[in-house]
């Protein structure tokens, strides 16, 4: 590709429970700690697993919790972006459950609510009235592979010339709603830690949080002397037609999404450095991703593992915070680890404890309910 | 490209009720055949899942959160009808559920053309699809159309 059409990350924002800025929470991401713990609120109102992952310093109105999230992880990527106002903004946004507090008050009769104006769609239309260079949106309401596909549609835009500056990123507040539905579909840890990957697994870990990065064309950062903090090379998706919930057994659709990214972009195996799974815990899902990667990469598979263990799973901003640590993985050319992960059942490298090493292109996978398979490249500038 | 939309009206009693009704009513129709990895499905919608986000919700409020109705946790989704669509239609391209209540068919018609050249797509089924809740009764005004590369 010529690099008058290459892709450059400029910002980064994020907020979750590690942090609500890029610096203290990639600092926590590659300590022990987690962002999990136990929740009395949800014992009180009788759920059956009470461990999440939530914001907490973060005063928000309930109903406008995704929308202030959102607010405060692009304020952080514009003003590391510094882009200025006069430029065509457009905004690309991933959420699986949108304001779900809104359909729970609905639901308790508390108030009278138009559904819309809760879902991705509500969110956005509040984000574009806060930032007027905004000319035009996107929501994507794909489930947990959601911020993969802003990122695809805000790459897709620029590289079109659309805009010149696209927000991009994901966002799901807490959801009792997504709480009690993945309990009931088995999906959540009865321990209440996840261990992506590990033979004793069982199960994920439900988050909240946003993540946001700022894209441009690399001509359009240099020109305005902007920091290129990485490169966005490519977005594969695929569909697995399968099941409502489940992954298909022979992980086709991801296989997939690998070698169409790896295809596409002339890349060999060994050149991938690291890949920040989807690695939800759950032994379905861990397994057929674990498949994949086997598959595609047989012996020279690069470093795989998830940040799910730290910030839970993040729904429709779990693809755009793992985003930004591919981006962050690059810049400081280390790999997070996957913390919980003590017994090997797959033939993968998992790393147990942070790694400096050279990391250079990075493959940010998820994956969703609706048999959805997704994958981001990412790649270091110069 | 001209978009030439088929327009599709019908009430039930869920979302995942409406998507089968849907599906069952449009596959009765024999113009058209899909390609697995190189077909793909758009929808539009501003409210999908909403509907079922609720009812889950009072479900869960009747029964207690530990014994809510399972079977309708999937379609709180918003992409649940479009994935239903995908295993009925064996669509294995990608695969976008697009929160709007207007369809920009200039977008659409470019996303398409991007996704066609990307992933040697043949065509993509579109579908508009807005739910309603009339006279107590939960009803879908859609509108959809078939994209050929």
């Amino acid at each position: 590709m010529p690099t008058t059409n290459k892709i450059a990350v400029t910002g980064l924002g994020v907020v979750c429970s590690l942090g609500n800025n890029i610096q203290d929470f990639w600092n926590a991401l590659l300590n022990d700690s987690s962002g999990i713990k136990n929740w009395e609120d949800l014992e009180h109102a009788d759920f059956k697993y009470i461990h999440a992952s939530r914001v907490e310093n973060m005063a928000c109105d309930p109903l406008q919790r995704g929308f202030e999230f959102s607010v405060s992880a692009i304020e952080q990527a514009i003003q590391q972006a510094n882009c200025s106002s006069i430029e065509k903004w457009g905004l690309f946004l991933g959420t699986t459950m949108g304001e779900s507090a809104a359909f729970e008050a609905m639901a308790e009769k508390k108030q009278t609510l138009i559904p819309e104006a809760y879902t991705g769609f509500g969110i956005c239309k509040r984000l574009m009235k806060k930032y007027p260079a905004m000319h035009n949106f996107q929501c994507f309401a794909t489930a947990c592979a959601a911020g993969n596909y802003a990122l695809k549609a805000g790459m897709d835009a620029l590289q079109k010339g659309e805009i010149s500056i696209a927000i991009v990123g994901g966002v799901d507040p807490f959801s009792k709603i997504a709480m009690t539905g993945f309990s009931r579909s088995r999906a959540m840890s009865p321990s209440g830690i996840c261990k992506p990957f590990d033979a004793n697994r069982d199960g994920m870990i439900l988050g909240e949080g946003a993540g946001f990065l700022v894209l441009e064309k690399v001509e359009n950062a240099t020109k305005r002397k902007a920091n290129i903090l990485a490169v966005l090379d490519d977005c594969a998706l695929s569909c697995d037609a399968y099941h409502p919930t489940a992954p298909k057994p022979d992980a086709s659709g991801i296989i997939n999404c690998f070698q169409h990214i790896l295809e596409s972009n002339n890349l060999k195996h060994s050149e991938i450095d690291w890949i920040s799974a989807h690695g939800t815990g759950t032994k379905l899902s861990d397994q057929s991703e674990a498949q994949a990667i086997t598959k595609v990469f047989h012996k020279q598979q690069p470093y795989v593992s998830s940040i799910k263990p730290k910030i839970g799973h993040t729904l429709g901003a779990a693809t755009a915070i793992e985003a930004i640590v591919s981006v962050l993985s690059i810049q400081q050319q280390t790999i997070p680890h996957t913390l919980n992960y003590t017994n090997a059942e797959f033939d993968i490298r998992i790393p147990k404890k942070p790694i400096l090493t050279k990391v250079d292109k990075v493959l940010n996978c998820g994956y969703a309910f609706g048999g959805l398979n997704s994958i981001t490249l990412f790649s270091s500038w110069n | 490209m001209e978009l030439n939309w088929n327009t599709y009206q019908a009430t039930g009693k869920t979302e995942a009720d409406l998507a089968a009704d849907f599906v069952d009513a449009i596959g009765g129709k024999q113009d058209f055949e899909f390609f697995g990895n190189q077909s793909a499905v758009y929808f539009i919608s501003s409210n999908s899942g909403t509907f079922s986000s609720i009812a889950f919700w009072e479900n869960a409020l009747e029964h207690s959160p530990r014994f809510a109705n399972p079977g309708i946790f999937p379609w709180t989704l918003a992409n649940a009808t479009s994935g239903y669509i995908a295993r009925k239609f064996s669509i294995t391209g990608p695969n976008y559920t697009i929160v709007d209540n207007t369809v920009d068919e200039a977008q659409l018609v470019s996303s398409f053309k991007t996704d066609a050249l990307k992933y040697a797509l043949k065509n993509a089924i579109c579908v508009h699809w807005e739910l309603k809740v009339e006279n107590h009764q939960l009803s879908v005004h859609a509108r959809w159309c078939i994209l050929l590369a």
